[in-house]
């Protein structure tokens, strides 16, 4: 054989120092540039050198170079191999849409024991049965469940308190289970209580059923049962009763807690994730208070700023963080849809962050009454007497004329972040979303305003606090940060060896 | 990659292929698969062989029977060959080991022609045409003992058989269903999608194709490989078998062309390649055209650690399978010990003086033979683990041994 | 491929102060650097902080009058974040020019292979009856 010949690396490289840009987005960043492409990778240049790349005078042989190159910032070559990777990536995270209608929740009554200022829903007592749904309500709302063409469905119960009405959720769960196994699909479940009720029988059933079981933790006693008021002043108590009685019976990983911050909890983060520590839970979802029903009503007792919010929510990341660093793994679920966001181009399935907005194309609301909404927080606006977002009534209203009605379609047009004022050219449009009904209460139209939605002002923080921390001098904030997207102990992906 | 031997052919016209057996089998069909083992005579009496493929012995023969069936005789070295294993005679008397049965290691060569450089090729191509090659594969894999846990296909590059290609990892499917396939290729000709799909179609059960990847920036891959072009159509084929349903591992060889942006790398599988099952990080062997190219290639491994630690760790915070091969355990960081496999075959294993009193040697995988000569100048024994870490790296290797890399 | 060269957008030329008040301020604007569109959108985000009056002055000149709603906020602070968001808008206008087409051509391609397009529900469809799931 011939004697081969090796080239030097001129050979391969592309010819002329011009190169094109590829779509992007930037914004300020402490002083330097972050720049987020198309397919949602991001990455953080000194100013000059980001006037250099716009201006088309950067150097093939900058450092940057190579790295806007790889992460697809820029183009030097005719390959089109960068334009199908980013149609990938951009398809994947687009790819929750075709589940389309994922989440569906059964309001199985109106009735509930507490009285919680942020409540959304009326305060109606223990008594009146006819504020439960029917069978015959809850055949239709199945049948309509199972109309969406997601492969993986999960049923939520929420009321009211959803245990009041047990039999129904009974009912709902083995109808559900019949038609998933006719239909090769997988179900899940979930019921959203307060975990006043419980009893044998019923936790047999959701173990059986393999039920999840999500239920309200405010924080330390003082705060819980001052947020959630009940006769007897008690709910913190019933709760962490509660939760121990589910995990024994139902399984020890089968309950996980949801947080509401009220004017109260802003002054005490570190004692709440305290308290979520104390009791067992691995997950914290630091979710603020949102403005609806109740919540308005009673804004002068609730309503606060948001950069109260955010100055509360940094101080209980930062107590996280550090119980992570003592050993304990906890998640901030808030941090980790974000974080899975920013660092992977894939969906999480987390409604209330997606373009277009999850309302009615991701979730679905069945009320008691059989009354269909695009989400939790329009049949709240509906118990404030406005029911723009009322879709229909399962009784009258046929799958067509609800998921596919001229208005659900308005609602979804207006929702596409990337097409909306103030979002179109957001650097964080990959990791953002909206909420139209939020913008609806609060800002009087679906669009909303941006500079003064909190919704925009909260996530735009949290977004740079993240972005902040992940490339900041604490080397184990990343490493977090990872095993947070992965959903697992940081020992378990990065095994450590004994000393010697 | 395979064992020779040499001997007197007696009877040796054609290449002949046969499974060795050192025990008598019954007379019937089965006959013609195997080559008997002869024990006592050099040359074994003709009725002793009918219908046998052939013989082998290591001894000389007193005379040479009438009609001798075809055979080598006089080997040195036959103490390697067991029942099971699956040899190639040739005219000349060459004895070639085409498989293993005892070994986990077993490759076989599709073809020595290539359509890549590599800077680091440790298996140089040649131009001729070696499509001979291809029968008898298809012959090698009715002999392989269906147990067989896994069988690797190397090369040049197994692609450039084409349909051949596709008939042997149907041959794999039919008559090996329980053996895991591992093939090593550029992928670049699965940039053709029918062939990717027609790949696909197949339907093997456990298939998994080693391609490696040697940057995130495209000339730079294409000057590793020296070939213009191989980044774009590797990239492309890996998206098509993906979308096949074609199951890939990630292999990277690190020297001093690939090791500044290893991490960065690691970042790019993990935005654009999130399929892939399993990445390989590779030392490099003194083989091939690594001699001819040891200036622009040769590095420490110690002067690389850095690098290496950064990327593992990032390909596993990422949730990517990873594994270390052909490193020593003295030239890694501690974190990196859980992923460092032995993956050098075993019949190529070998260790230094200084390894002598090594107290993790038994997790460690040495050295190729041909690197012995260069290796890192970190090379130093441990001292005996607790039995605390002996346990932890005793758990800490796989269930079974991995492939040996090209 | 030839690439348009873009100005460094570094000193802020093209807005000229007109005149500032403890109540106002008054930038004109060079339409031929900073198109309509960016005037707009740099003046949107700050409709949260003023009130804000546009008014063309002459084929190449808008003027911008920025009232703020409260008087505790500073004109100063209000007048350097205003003249760099219009930079960055328009480095942004760049960059989406440059790269409008091939954002188009990813985003088709990324749903031309999705299936996505494919089954809307249509609301004049005829009822399928029991059919479960599509």
């Amino acid at each position: 054989m011939s004697y081969p010949r090796f080239h030097e690396p001129n050979h391969y490289r592309p010819s002329g120092p011009d190169y094109q840009l590829l779509p992007f987005r930037f914004t300020d960043l402490d002083g330097d540039a972050l720049l987020v492409n198309e397919a949602g990778q991001h990455l953080v240049l000194p100013r000059e050198v980001f006037q250099g790349l716009v201006s088309h005078r950067l150097s093939p042989d900058s450092p940057s170079y190579l790295d806007l190159k790889a992460n697809h910032f820029l183009i030097d070559s005719s390959s089109e191999v960068p334009l199908r990777l980013l149609a990938t990536k951009y398809r994947t995270r687009k790819s929750f849409l075709s589940g389309f209608t994922g989440l569906h929740i059964f309001v199985v009554t109106l009735r509930c024991d507490h009285s919680c200022h942020y409540c959304q829903v009326s305060r109606v007592s223990q008594n009146r049965a006819k504020y439960d749904m029917t069978e015959d309500t809850a055949e239709r709302a199945l049948d309509l469940t199972f109309r969406s063409p997601s492969r993986a469905l999960k049923v939520e119960f929420q009321g009211g308190e959803p245990l009041l009405n047990f039999d129904l959720i009974k009912f709902v769960v083995l109808g559900a289970e019949r038609r998933a196994a006719a239909s090769g699909r997988e179900v899940q479940f979930v019921v959203a209580t307060n975990l006043a009720f419980l009893d044998d029988p019923m936790l047999e059933f959701l173990r059986d059923h393999h039920v999840l079981v999500s239920t309200s933790m405010d924080g330390p006693a003082f705060i819980h049962n001052a947020n959630r008021p009940r006769p007897g002043n008690d709910s913190h108590q019933m709760t962490v009763r509660g939760i121990a009685r589910v995990r024994e019976i139902v399984g020890p990983d089968r309950v996980s807690a949801i947080m509401t911050t009220s004017r109260l909890s802003l002054d005490h983060p570190e004692a709440i994730v305290d308290e979520y520590v104390r009791l067992g839970f691995d997950h914290i979802f630091l979710r603020p208070i949102s403005p609806y029903g109740f919540a308005v009503r009673t804004r002068h007792r609730t309503g606060y700023e948001v950069q109260r919010f955010l100055d509360f929510y940094r101080r209980a990341l930062t107590h996280v963080i550090e119980i992570n660093r003592g050993g304990q793994f906890l998640v901030e679920d808030y941090a980790s849809i974000l974080l899975t966001k920013i660092l992977t181009p894939f969906p999480t399935g987390y409604v209330d962050l997606q373009s277009p907005a999850g309302a009615g194309i991701g979730v679905a609301v069945y009320d008691y009454d059989g009354d269909v909404y695009v989400s939790d927080e329009g049949r709240m606006l509906a118990q404030m007497g406005d029911k723009s977002f009322r879709l229909g009534n399962v009784h009258s209203d046929r799958y067509e004329e609800l998921f596919g009605s001229s208005h659900l379609r308005k609602l979804v047009t207006e929702s596409v972040v990337e097409s909306m004022p103030g979002c179109s050219e957001c650097a964080f449009q990959s990791y953002c979303g909206c909420d139209p009904l939020e913008n609806h209460a609060t800002q009087g139209s679906t669009v909303g305003h941006r500079p003064t939605s909190e919704f925009h002002i909260r996530n735009v923080e949290i977004i740079k606090h993240l972005i902040r921390l992940y490339h900041g001098p604490d080397v184990f904030a990343p490493k977090l940060f990872w095993s947070w997207v992965q959903g697992r102990p940081l020992q378990d992906i990065l095994p450590e060896l004994p000393a010697h | 990659m395979y064992l020779r031997g040499v001997g007197q052919p007696i009877e040796v016209h054609t290449r002949i292929i046969g499974r060795i057996t050192d025990n008598p089998i019954d007379e019937g069909m089965e006959r013609a698969d195997h080559i008997l083992l002869v024990g006592n005579e050099g040359v074994p009496a003709p009725e002793q062989c009918v219908g046998y493929a052939g013989f082998l012995s290591s001894k000389e023969p007193h005379s040479l029977p009438q009609a001798p069936a075809p055979g080598v005789y006089g080997i040195r070295q036959l103490g390697y060959l067991t029942t099971g294993d699956v040899v190639l005679l040739l005219p000349g008397g060459s004895v070639n080991v085409l498989y293993r049965r005892s070994s986990l290691h077993n490759t076989i060569l599709t073809t020595e022609r290539c359509n890549s450089l590599c800077l680091m090729c440790s298996q140089p191509p040649r131009l001729e045409d070696d499509s001979y090659r291809v029968e008898e594969i298809l012959r090698l894999i009715e002999l392989i003992d269906p147990l067989s846990a896994e069988i690797g296909l190397s090369g040049g590059e197994p692609t450039l058989l084409g349909t051949h290609f596709l008939k042997i990892v149907e041959k794999f499917r039919d008559f090996l269903p329980c053996t895991r396939l591992h093939i090593l290729t550029n992928g670049r000709l699965f940039k053709d999608l029918p062939f990717a799909r027609a790949l696909g179609r197949i339907g093997h059960p456990a298939l998994m194709l080693g391609i490696p990847l040697y940057s995130d920036i495209d000339w730079m891959h294409d000057y590793v490989v020296q070939a213009p072009g191989a980044f774009d159509e590797t990239v492309q084929g890996l998206y098509n078998l993906a979308g096949c349903g074609v199951r890939i591992e990630i292999r990277v060889v690190v020297h001093a062309q690939t090791h500044q942006r290893l991490p960065q790398l690691a970042d790019y599988v993990s935005w654009n390649l999130p399929f892939v099952d399993h990445v390989a990080l590779m030392g490099m062997e003194m083989f091939g055209f690594v001699h001819r190219n040891l200036a622009t290639l040769w590095i420490d491994p110690v002067d690389y650690q850095a690098e290496l630690e950064r990327t593992t760790l990032t390909l596993a915070m990422r949730g990517f399978d990873v594994s270390i091969y052909n490193h020593q355990l003295c030239t890694l960081p501690k974190s990196l010990w859980p992923f460092a496999r032995k993956s050098i075959s075993d019949w190529k294993n070998v260790y230094l003086d200084a390894c002598h009193d090594c107290g993790v040697r038994d997790f460690c995988g040495g050295f190729f033979q041909s690197g012995t000569k260069k290796h890192s100048r970190a090379i130093r024994a441990q001292s005996t683990p607790s039995k605390e870490l002996a346990q932890a790296l005793q758990s800490l290797q796989p269930a079974r041994e991995d492939l040996e890399p090209v | 491929m030839p690439s348009p060269k873009a100005d460094p957008p570094t000193a802020p030329s093209g807005i000229d102060l007109r005149s500032q008040s403890e109540a106002a301020l008054e930038l004109i604007i060079d339409t031929s650097l900073y198109t309509d569109a960016v005037i707009f959108k740099a003046s949107y985000w700050f409709t949260d902080r003023c009130y804000l009056l546009l008014e063309r002055q002459d084929s190449n000149h808008v003027l911008v009058r920025l009232t703020p709603r409260d008087l505790s906020i500073p004109l100063s602070a209000i007048a350097g974040e205003f003249c760099n968001e219009l930079i960055n808008r328009r480095v942004q206008q760049l960059v989406s020019d440059e790269t409008r087409m091939i954002r188009e051509l990813i985003v088709a391609q990324a749903f031309a292979e999705s299936g996505l397009t494919d089954v809307p529900v249509q609301p004049d469809s005829v009822d399928t009856g029991t059919s479960q799931g599509s």
